[in-house]
């Protein structure tokens, strides 16, 4: 078993008991380790080459250290302190302690040579460096030149020692080497025992069972950690932060007002920091304490206990009525300190697979004195220093040092839970949580904001996007543009709409839209009723939107690809006044059905045109159809001041003038066709038609992009994917938007390369089109592509599940204000009242159902749908980032990750992949994407397919995956399970391997295995191994050999085995 | 005894003839096991660009007690590469493997025109330590079934039998081999595992032990003397830990050692060590 993924399952403290063995019973060369000693080893034998462990106690020298008195000062402690000669060995039936004999325990003091690096990076490698429980000393000592004096060092096992023991150390070496050096002569040479602590009390396993019922651990994840990671490493750093005069004063003001303890003060604010970051409501923290007894209390030694302080914030009370529960809490666990942590993790019920801490991620250390006090000695200036071992147990780990003048946070964290710059700002955002906490301790919780300043001016600054639109509806805009053009001297009708030969001018446009008008005033179409348009994009089409608007109606754009059935149901519910139908489509049922004008049969309007606009901006423009999550389409309606911010600002943004040709492409029921649409009209550019076939197929759309000299052109990632290969070479110099769905890295790379000015925009809907845009780099396009900035008179907040706005870098629901919201859903108050809202200072906005995150700078980055983060066995699961870890397979062009089953039972993972080249490629998925994800994470089943079922508007249909996949588990399981004995050879060969791995997980208990898995890669061993056959054997009557196990340590390898071996049988061949 | 050694093929020269025959033979000595953290010369042959064919040993099932002399079961190896004829150009060992790798350059010396090339990987003779150490490993696959008095018993002779005056490494794998087949064989019967599976595991583990004592019955330090050893940073192997514990004196070792940063584990997946090796033998 590699020892990555044995981690996987085991966390830092997590170590199931029956692997420690009974409790320490005395033996002739040594003890039986304890349990929390067992626990520390153990956790390095599952993350080898950690420091984690590894404590230091370090000081500087203005000047030289005398070596030979160092090395006396050296020995005589180790001399005194069994403790520090205390070693562990890992034999046959356990971890042993026992004290080596003075004269056992050479400690060296090794010279270091920092070179380039510096002493303090020397001095880092040198305490991260790991022991070993092989008898040897777990103590180091070195000397490091730096500048103008030297670091000596002490790294020692966290085993034989602990925090307040560095204190007492460091003091107690001070003094001797003082002593020495001035020539004196130390004390007797009296030896201290190693302190063992005593037997917990009774009482105390019981007050923590209590405390403890109930608590599951996956309650605490920060809504800014990353996902879980595949390999544990336990890599750490750390963040230095003094306190602000102001946040320290608050501290000091309301210990005295909130009669706290400093410590208490701190750590509430801690907990209400965490908890306002996703953590809880049912909060843990981990506090270490010493567990000396008061007679021990001057013991070096390994004497801390992390309690668990259970504290659950209640969001509706306010931070005096939390510190005075947190300090409750507080007193009562150190009342029943003497509970080893470790022993208490056996308590708490397991969630699924985590290998992760299950009683709390983070933890609160406070210690009322400075750790890096100036001395003397021997006469020089010294100081003591901090060198850290770059591990972190924890995901993050707060601890503070108080002094009369200031309070310093020592942030250390784990590297692969949280990002550098995510403690950053958690740091900021203590330093001033504190100080709104001392102004407003008696407000709920609930209304504390737990922002820092830089939050606020990242985030207003991409917020600040008001500006003028002018003119507030389209129809006007395009009619400025008739009467320019009516105008122009030439006389010669402007060319607006180029569709193959056809060159359709503006003049000739309007008078198409005017004749519309016309008719639907003679079919009865009064001011807000809605008229269908359904037709083939073109110039026609074009002009009755424009005569909608110009009756008063309002427009329903319907493809006529879409079923019958679909179309009826939009008209219907829509309640249509009248349906215009192009030319050889069929309407069905009784409604009013009128033919499109020709633009051929009008004659171009001459002078001044729309003397009164019949629509204002708050009148409807458009009535659209999206897919509802309960399968029934539902109406969108949006005004007419919607499009026009919409239209002006991509007019704006992407410099769109006469001398353009904006590219008609996406299906007209989708809604971002009206921006292809009215984005020309407006602006005084052409519109170019692209015929249907140029979605999927990238020669038409070349040879359209060519034939027009089309300079502005969107689509979907989908048809983007389609289509880069051929069109590639057309593209530089264009503008090109992708939007509607998440786009790819590779595709945005891809996308760049071809010398075309990329935008990623993002939009439901409900906010009209595009609410976020964003320039891509052609060399930035790595990770996760963002979706850029909000959009003119746009302001989009990322929310918590209560609706409050979260700062930079914390995951939540992106909720939109702005010009953009729409007027609601047509006819679905309720539905309208759900997803609508008011949000003060934002205004009235629109919840998308996207988790997304604002980025450092001030960008957004969509996460996937709220409703794609599922929770399978315990562990939070983002669809989303399985796709995009399958998707940087290079045989992979698309993938679609679905839960199949029932979340709470025994759903599992179903990952769709297109991979055109190689389907074949399936078979080695598992393994590539177990490379990069928990298990957890990883699908238990890939599907190739040719493509996915799309939905009306192009995008990937989930629902319909997600129907598929449940389909094809149920459908193997009504297989007839074949007896694979009597189907002997010729039986069906994926039903003895499907037997095989389903012992494989039976025996290595754990799923995620398939036909490839290596018993001997996911924890099995030879003893598992004759089980293994054993269960064969009952299943086949095939008895294999252990060494076919070892030549052949996969289901499918094995399952070859035994077909040799029934083939034998059958032709009556003896076996072997 | 019958000693049935085989050897299996990692990789066949690009001149291999039909008949088997291949200009340059490459043996590899080393124990493993599927499942081993450790890497293998499975892993280093992948990584190796020299054409010739690469043999690995499969050492015969004996047990430690059964008698056999160190020399014959070295022989029993060479039996299968004097059959196939061509001249062996080479002999690698890793950690106790070393010490057979001498052995088997000194057998070939005496009949070849010229004596095999030597690279030792973290060579170590065996010790009492490797023993009780592999001894361990060996044992705690059984922990699950095994009871606190099985546990008690043999750790009781894990400990007594090292401290027994004049104790060798071969009689003490010996009694440790005999020790684990009793408690073993108990701790099976009351698992309700068959015995059947159970003597193929004590087969494995006679054969793992064998291979580990049977090494100190031979003497590779002169052909170490005239080797090249490529060495990993772990603290307590190959050379690192003989030159720590001093067990086979001061002075030279090897003739020539080459560092490497990779640690014990992986020094055979080392791309470093690949193209180190692929110089080594273009020479």
């Amino acid at each position: 078993m590699t020892t990555d993924r044995m981690s996987e399952q085991v966390s830092q403290f997590d170590i199931p008991r029956q692997q420690v063995g009974p409790d320490p019973v005395p033996r002739a060369d040594g003890e039986r380790a304890s349990h929390k000693e067992e626990a520390l080893w153990l956790l390095e034998e599952f993350v080898p080459g950690t420091g984690v462990n590894n404590l230091s106690v370090a000081f500087r020298v203005e000047g030289r250290l005398r070596r030979s008195v160092l090395l006396e000062t050296v020995t005589r402690l180790l001399r005194r302190h069994e403790v520090l000669r205390t070693v562990f060995r890992t034999k046959a039936a356990g971890l042993m302690r026992e004290v080596l004999r003075p004269e056992e325990s050479d400690l060296r003091i090794v010279a270091g040579d920092p070179g380039p690096e510096g002493a303090r990076a020397w001095l880092t490698r040198f305490v991260a460096e790991p022991f070993r429980p092989d008898g040897g000393l777990l103590v180091r000592a070195a000397v490091v030149p730096e500048a103008s004096g030297e670091v000596f060092c002490l790294a020692v096992h966290h085993s034989v020692f602990d925090g307040l023991s560095s204190a007492l150390l460091l003091t107690e070496c001070v003094s001797l080497y003082n002593t020495l050096a001035s020539g004196g002569v130390p004390g007797p040479e009296t030896v201290v025992p190693a302190w063992r602590e005593p037997t917990p009390n009774p009482a105390s396993a019981r007050f923590w069972r209590g405390k403890l019922d109930g608590f599951r651990a996956t309650e605490l994840d920060l809504w800014c950690q990353k996902p879980d990671a595949s390999v544990t490493t336990l890599a750490g750093d750390v963040l230095n932060h003094a306190l602000s005069p102001a946040a320290r004063d608050a501290v000091r003001r309301m210990r005295r007002e909130l009669r706290a303890p400093e410590s208490v003060v701190l750590l509430a604010a801690y907990s209400v920091l965490l908890a306002a970051h996703g953590a809880g409501p049912d909060l843990t923290v981990g506090s270490p304490v010493s567990v000396r007894s008061a007679e021990a209390a001057r013991t070096i030694g390994y004497h801390i206990n992390v309690l668990t302080l259970r504290t659950p914030v209640d969001r509706a009370e306010c931070f005096r009525e939390f510190v005075r529960s947190t300090r409750r809490t507080f007193m009562e666990a150190m009342a029943h300190a003497d509970y080893p942590v470790d022993d208490l993790l056996e308590v708490v019920e397991r969630d699924g697979g985590s290998w992760r801490n299950n009683l709390f991620r983070h933890t609160f250390n406070y210690v009322p004195a400075a750790t890096d006090g100036e001395f003397v000695l021997d006469g020089q200036r010294a100081e003591a220093v901090v060198v850290e071992n770059s591990s972190s147990k924890f995901d993050l780990e707060f601890f503070v040092t108080s002094t009369a003048t200031d309070i310093k946070v020592r942030a250390a964290f784990y590297v692969d839970v949280l990002d550098r710059a995510d403690v950053e700002l958690l740091v900021a955002r203590y330093d001033e949580l504190l100080v709104t906490l001392a102004q407003w301790p008696d407000r709920a919780l609930a209304e504390i904001p737990v922002w820092c300043e830089r939050d606020r001016r990242v985030i207003g600054s991409a917020n600040a996007t008001d500006r003028p639109v002018e003119p507030t509806t389209v129809l006007e805009s395009i009619a400025r543009r008739v009467r320019a053009s009516g105008a122009a001297e030439s006389g010669a009708d402007a060319e607006a709409v180029l569709d193959g030969g056809r060159r359709v001018g503006i003049r000739r446009l309007w008078a198409a839209a005017e004749a519309t008008r016309d008719r639907l005033f003679e079919a009865g179409v009064g001011r807000g009723d809605v008229v269908a348009l359904l037709a083939a994009r073109g110039p026609e089409l074009a002009a009755a939107t424009i005569g909608v608007w110009l009756a008063g109606a309002v427009y329903l754009p319907l493809e006529p690809s879409h079923p019958e059935q679909r179309i009826s149901y939009q008209l219907d519910d829509s309640g249509a006044a009248a349906v215009v139908v192009g030319p050889g489509i069929t309407v069905a049922g009784e409604r009013r059905v009128l033919p499109l004008v020709d633009v051929d049969s009008v004659r171009p309007v001459t002078g001044d045109v729309l003397a009164v606009n019949p629509v204002g901006p708050l009148d409807h423009a458009y009535l659209i159809y999206t897919s509802g999550s309960t399968g029934l389409p539902k109406g969108t309606l949006l005004d007419h001041r919607n499009l026009a911010n919409l239209v002006a600002h991509f007019a704006d943004e992407l410099s769109v003038g006469p001398e353009d040709t904006v590219l008609w492409l996406t299906t007209f029921s989708f809604d971002i066709s009206a921006l292809e649409l009215f984005l020309p009209l407006v602006s005084g550019g052409r519109l170019a038609v692209a015929p249907d076939d140029a979605r999927t197929q990238g020669e038409p759309l070349a040879r359209v992009l060519r034939d027009h000299d089309v300079s502005v052109l969107q689509a979907t990632p989908t048809t983007w994917r389609l289509v880069v290969e051929e069109v590639a070479e057309h593209l530089a110099g264009r503008r090109v938007l992708s939007g509607g769905e998440p786009l790819p890295a590779v595709l945005a790379r891809r996308l760049g390369a071809t010398g075309c000015d990329l935008y990623n925009v993002y939009g439901p809907t409900e906010t009209t089109i595009w609410s976020t845009s964003g320039r891509i780099d052609r060399e930035s396009a790595d990770g996760r592509v963002d979706v850029g900035r909000p959009i003119a008179n746009t302001r989009v907040y990322v929310a918590d599940p209560d609706g409050r706005a979260l700062p930079l870098g914390v995951r939540g629901e992106l909720c939109i204000a702005g010009e953009g919201v729409a007027v609601g859903y047509h006819d679905r108050p309720e539905l309208t009242a759900a997803r609508f809202g008011e949000h003060p200072p934002y205004g009235r906005f629109y919840r998308t159902g996207d988790l997304a995150r604002w980025t450092g700078d001030g960008r957004l980055e969509i996460l996937g749908r709220l409703d794609r983060q599922v929770k399978l066995r315990g562990n939070r699961i983002e669809l989303g980032e399985i796709e995009a870890v399958l998707l940087s397979h290079p045989d992979v062009v698309a993938a679609a990750v679905v839960v199949a089953g029932d979340p709470s039972a025994d759903a599992l993972l179903c990952a769709f992949v297109v991979a055109p080249e190689r389907p074949e490629v399936v078979s080695e998925l598992w393994e590539y994407a177990h490379g990069s994800l928990p298990v957890s994470a990883t699908p238990q089943e890939f599907v190739a397919v040719d493509a996915f079922p799309m939905t009306g508007n192009d995008k990937v249909d989930y629902p319909a995956l997600a129907r598929q996949a449940s389909a094809r588990r149920r459908s193997a399981a009504e297989e007839p399970r074949a007896d694979a004995s009597a189907a002997g050879g010729s039986g069906d060969r994926d039903e003895l391997v499907e037997v095989l791995v389903g012992l494989w997980g039976t025996l290595l208990e754990r799923g995620g295995l398939h036909a490839d898995a290596n018993f001997f890669a996911h924890g099995g061993h030879s003893l598992l191994g004759v089980r293994l056959l054993q269960e064969v054997r009952v299943a086949t009557r095939v008895r294999l050999k252990l060494k076919d196990l070892f030549d052949a340590p996969t289901p499918a390898g094995l399952a070859a085995k035994v077909r040799t071996a029934l083939d034998a049988v059958d032709s009556g061949v003896p076996e072997s | 005894m019958n000693l049935n050694t085989t050897w299996t093929t990692l990789r066949s020269s690009s001149k291999a003839t039909v008949s088997g025959g291949s200009d340059e033979l490459i043996l590899c000595a080393d124990f493993h096991t599927t499942g081993r953290p450790e890497a293998g010369f499975a892993e280093l042959v992948a990584r190796l660009d020299h054409d010739a064919t690469f043999w690995h040993v499969n050492p015969p099932v004996v047990a430690p007690d059964s008698g056999t002399a160190a020399p014959a079961y070295v022989r029993s190896w060479l039996e299968p590469v004097r059959a196939q004829g061509a001249p062996v150009r080479a002999v690698f060992g890793y950690c106790v493997g070393a010490v057979y790798a001498a052995a088997l350059a000194d057998e070939l010396a005496l009949v070849q025109e010229e004596a095999p090339q030597v690279l030792l990987f973290d060579p170590e003779p065996t010790a009492m330590a490797t023993i009780r150490h592999q001894f361990g490993n060996v044992f705690g696959m059984l922990s699950s079934i095994l009871v606190e008095e099985d546990v008690a018993e043999t750790e009781g002779e894990v400990e007594r039998l090292i401290r027994v005056e004049g104790m060798t490494v071969g009689n003490y794998a010996a009694q440790l081999y005999t020790t684990f087949r009793r408690v073993g064989e108990r701790a099976f019967e009351r698992a309700g595992l068959d015995q059947e599976y159970g003597a193929e595991m004590w087969a494995l583990f006679s054969s793992f032990l064998s291979y580990l004592s049977f090494a100190d019955g031979l003497d590779p330090r002169d052909r170490w003397l005239t080797s090249t050893a490529l060495s990993s940073s772990g603290e307590y192997n190959g050379l690192n830990r003989l030159r720590g514990t001093g067990e086979l004196g001061g002075g030279e070792l090897v003739a020539r050692e080459i560092r490497f940063e990779a640690g014990h584990g992986d020094l055979l997946r080392s791309d470093g060590v690949a193209q180190t090796v692929g110089k080594l033998l273009e020479r």
